[in-house]
């Protein structure tokens, strides 16, 4: 996003909105860092500027500056990337779609969340020791096109891009859980420009537990209680 | 993407937290499923969240939007999101939803122990669920707890820090109610996830510890 330099009178009211803290006043005019920005579009959706002086330029929309916005504004649809939004379906359908079977555990590692963003490479941390381990990434997620899947290494046209998060998703047999959660948490010891979020997508047992839990406590993972939880209303329903 | 899941904060405050999503499987139950959408919509909405939103319209319930517009404009694949600050009232939605069986996915988002409750109050047994396993990596990067509580209400990150503190600070000074401060930070969510009713127990927490020390 961009401020029309001729219409900003400097009065620094959109400095605390942008999420990424990327706009800043100089000689009483306003200015969007471009290597910082997202292109989330906040700025030109919700700010109240008094002179309407945020705009989006044409170049948010060409390649590679177009990922910024595929994971960074939720508003749009987007086709740069052949899918839409940060991620899937996960758990959402998981009741109906299966994508997560009894047996099986799914993995969701969101770079830059919360709050402070990624470089596209950042990722690498993770997938390239998860490639080396064989592990095949979400195909219906708008990260896996921008891999090597094979090596885990982020493409050379997007590396340097910032984004405002991105989904590293994958599904294993719950058999490998306990090594692979084990390169996580050591990858995680070398993430030293930014965050990731981890989330597991888990099904329920017959009983009503929920298995991977007692093994994340064994291997010292604090299990906190916040869940997504679906309640199995969806039709025609998985199952397994 | 998971975007009602990773909020933020002591266990305590989730007590009255339950954002709520509903969506058809795409290519699986999809094609034809926009009416069927609209009464999920309608049923959650006849129940009173706290909060509500949509893409679509870039609309939130905090902004204030017209039911009938959005119901009106519920496609095939548009989701359902909002969120509720009474558990009792989740509990009627899933009992309507499940007496009508419209075939839509649901997820309920909250303290995993209560949500399986709730579920079970309803009728229903959960089928899955995403476990929040907690932030890892560089957290010195982050913003301090006390802001992370609010802008990971807004999963989509739309929330700045920045406001979150600006609005902090006015509450506490009482340039502002701590429900004027939450109405404001709702906004940027369009999603509808943001709890307005957290939002503004937390701003007064913070506000009442605040007058304790000048005291």
């Amino acid at each position: 996003m961009k401020v029309n330099q001729e219409l900003c009178v400097g009065c620094g009211k959109c400095l605390p909105f942008c999420p990424q803290g990327a706009i800043h006043v100089e000689n009483r005019k306003a200015y969007i860092d471009q290597d910082a920005c997202v292109e989330c579009g906040i700025c030109v959706r919700q700010i109240e500027c008094p002179r309407k002086a945020f705009y989006e330029p044409p170049e948010v929309n060409e390649w590679p500056r177009s990922v910024r916005k595929v994971f960074g504004d939720p508003t749009e649809k987007h086709q740069s990337t052949g899918v839409r939004g940060r991620g899937t379906e996960e758990v959402k359908t998981n009741d109906v779609t299966g994508r997560v079977k009894r047996g099986e555990i799914g993995f969701a590692l969101e770079f830059g969340r919360p709050s402070i963003g990624t470089k596209v490479k950042d990722v690498e941390v993770v997938t390239i020791p998860l490639a080396e381990r064989g592990i095949v990434f979400e195909p219906c997620n708008p990260l896996t096109s921008l891999l090597d899947t094979k090596t885990g290494i982020v493409h050379d046209d997007v590396r340097e891009e910032k984004i405002l998060s991105a989904i590293v998703e994958f599904a294993i047999p719950f058999e490998r859980f306990e090594e692979i959660a084990g390169v996580v948490y050591e990858a995680a010891k070398h993430c030293t420009n930014t965050v990731f979020s981890w989330g597991l997508v888990v099904r329920y047992e017959e009983d009503g537990t929920i298995a991977a839990v007692p093994v994340l406590e064994k291997m010292g993972i604090h299990v906190p209680k916040n869940a997504k939880v679906n309640v199995g209303l969806g039709k025609p329903f998985c199952n397994e | 993407m998971s975007h009602t899941l990773h909020r933020f904060g002591p266990e305590e405050t989730f007590q009255n937290d339950f954002p709520f999503i509903s969506r058809p499987a795409m290519k699986i139950n999809s094609d034809g499923a926009a009416p069927k959408m609209r009464r999920v919509m309608e049923i959650a909405l006849d129940h009173e969240p706290v909060n509500w939103g949509s893409l679509t319209t870039k609309q939130n319930l905090t902004m204030g939007f017209d039911r009938e517009e959005l119901l009106n404009k519920t496609e095939d694949n548009s989701p359902a999101m909002g969120c509720f600050d009474d558990r009792d009232k989740v509990v009627a939605v899933l009992k309507q939803l499940k007496e009508e069986d419209l075939g839509m996915s649901v997820v309920i988002t909250g303290l995993r122990d209560k949500v399986e409750e709730m579920c079970h109050e309803a009728g229903l047994t959960p089928h899955s669920a995403d476990l929040a396993l907690g932030i890892f990596g560089a957290t010195e990067l982050l913003p301090e707890d006390e802001t992370l509580c609010f802008t990971t209400m807004c999963g989509h990150a739309m929330l700045s820090a920045g406001l979150v503190r600006q609005i902090r600070k006015a509450v506490r000074e009482g340039r502002m109610t701590p429900e004027e401060g939450a109405k404001i930070l709702a906004k940027p969510c369009y999603c509808g996830i943001f709890n307005q009713t957290r939002a503004a127990m937390l701003l007064e927490q913070e506000k009442e510890a605040n007058q304790k020390n000048e005291e």
